[in-house]
């Protein structure tokens, strides 16, 4: 059982950003001292107080990966992830670097929780379309991977070329860390699952779970999807309402292959265990399924 | 939603959210009140959808207090998550 917190790292209005700081470590601490596994960081950008072009709640973590180093350094046994990584927004293989840096400081502590956000402000901002989002996030995902799980790689894509470069340091945990992939959009779950990798559902988006799951098995690998044992994110949503949704008796799904989360609105899903990362071979681009 | 474009499902989460209120969010939304009723909705929760783990988030809306955020994360340790490594999970 995992119990985690989630960190916004808000901005309250009329106070301070250094207070902000100070209250995140604070919920870190508090996190620790009281028996979490772990704290989820968001990724927010532009998120100021009155600022209309702020992403709602004012939010001073735009470096979670930073705050993610304090946060292991003053805590002993706390996992920290990020939820998420806004992948499109970063050089591949600085946040390969920086993430596996993060876990070697934590000797292990590192969640790797990946996506592509829903907040269009954060491209503007960057100067990003956010039409490319989803070609830029599964070509930096695949740059990751391939660069935490080889000595050396290369790699050629559309927006990223890489010739036989050698990533240091790797991530303290074999063959990386923890992955969760975001996704709130029903093409995204098929995606997801046909790569075989673990979702992290974000609140109000389960209702497409189920063509993850079925992608997922299709791919055939061993132990059935992983959503046998997902993961509930009380992100502010919790209580199932099926029969509202379905006008059909709740049904259940306790050992279930699958957990039917289609008219579950709300319930927010992460799925262990991760699959093997991809391993993209020279020269090619990734091959994994993610291109369609 | 079957077929329906992500921007339109973005769409209707978003007009969703919009006309939700205080007492659907307490009845379908949030795990609110004391460690214990907290603890048994959690409960039947994770045992329904056979769930490994909970994530809380303790300030939903950035409107709560910095004491009573860090005093709901220590209760919340305290007398819940004892509760939830009980689970068969």
């Amino acid at each position: 059982m995992h119990v985690g917190l989630v960190m916004e790292c808000d901005y309250r209005y009329g106070d301070t950003e250094q207070a902000a700081f100070d209250e995140a470590f604070a919920m870190a601490d508090a996190a620790e001292a009281g028996g979490f596994d772990g704290v989820w960081l968001a990724e927010r950008h532009f998120a100021a107080p009155l600022d209309p072009a702020g992403a709602g709640i004012p939010s001073i973590v735009s470096a979670p990966l930073i705050i993610s180093s304090a946060i292991v350094s003053r805590t002993q046994r706390l996992r920290v992830g990020v939820a998420v990584n806004v992948l499109p927004l970063s050089h591949p293989v600085r946040l390969a670097e920086e993430v596996a840096t993060v876990d070697q400081i934590s000797r292990g502590r590192v969640d790797f929780g990946v996506g592509r956000s829903g907040f269009a402000r954060s491209y503007e901002g960057y100067g990003i379309p956010y039409g490319e989002s989803r070609e830029r996030f599964q070509e930096c995902l695949e740059i990751i991977l391939a660069a935490w799980s080889n000595e050396r790689f290369s790699y050629e894509g559309k927006y990223y070329t890489f010739n036989d470069v050698c990533v240091i340091p790797k991530p303290f945990q074999k063959p990386h860390p923890p992955l969760r992939v975001a996704a709130t959009t029903s093409d995204t779950f098929p995606v997801v699952g046909a790569a075989g990798l673990p979702v992290f559902v974000a609140a109000s988006g389960g209702w497409t779970a189920p063509t993850w799951c079925a992608a997922w098995t299709d791919t055939g690998r061993p132990g059935g999807p992983p959503a046998t044992r997902a993961t509930a994110t009380c992100t502010c949503e919790f209580r199932c309402s099926w029969e509202r949704a379905t006008n059909k008796p709740t049904p259940t799904p306790r050992r279930a292959p699958c957990v039917p989360t289609n008219g579950w609105p709300g319930i927010s899903l992460i799925a262990p265990p991760w699959p093997a990362p991809l391993r993209p071979k020279k020269g090619s681009p990734g091959g994994s399924g993610w291109r369609r | 939603m079957a077929g329906a474009a992500p921007s339109e499902e973005r769409l209707a989460r978003g007009q969703r959210l919009a006309e939700v209120t205080y007492e659907d969010l307490l009845r379908d939304r949030l795990a609110y009140g004391g460690p214990e009723s907290v603890a048994a909705l959690l409960r039947e929760i994770v045992e329904e959808l056979d769930l490994s783990g909970v994530i809380a988030e303790t300030n939903v809306g950035g409107l709560i207090p910095k004491e009573k955020v860090l005093a709901s994360i220590a209760r919340f340790g305290g007398e819940v998550v004892p509760v939830l490594r009980g689970l068969e999970t």
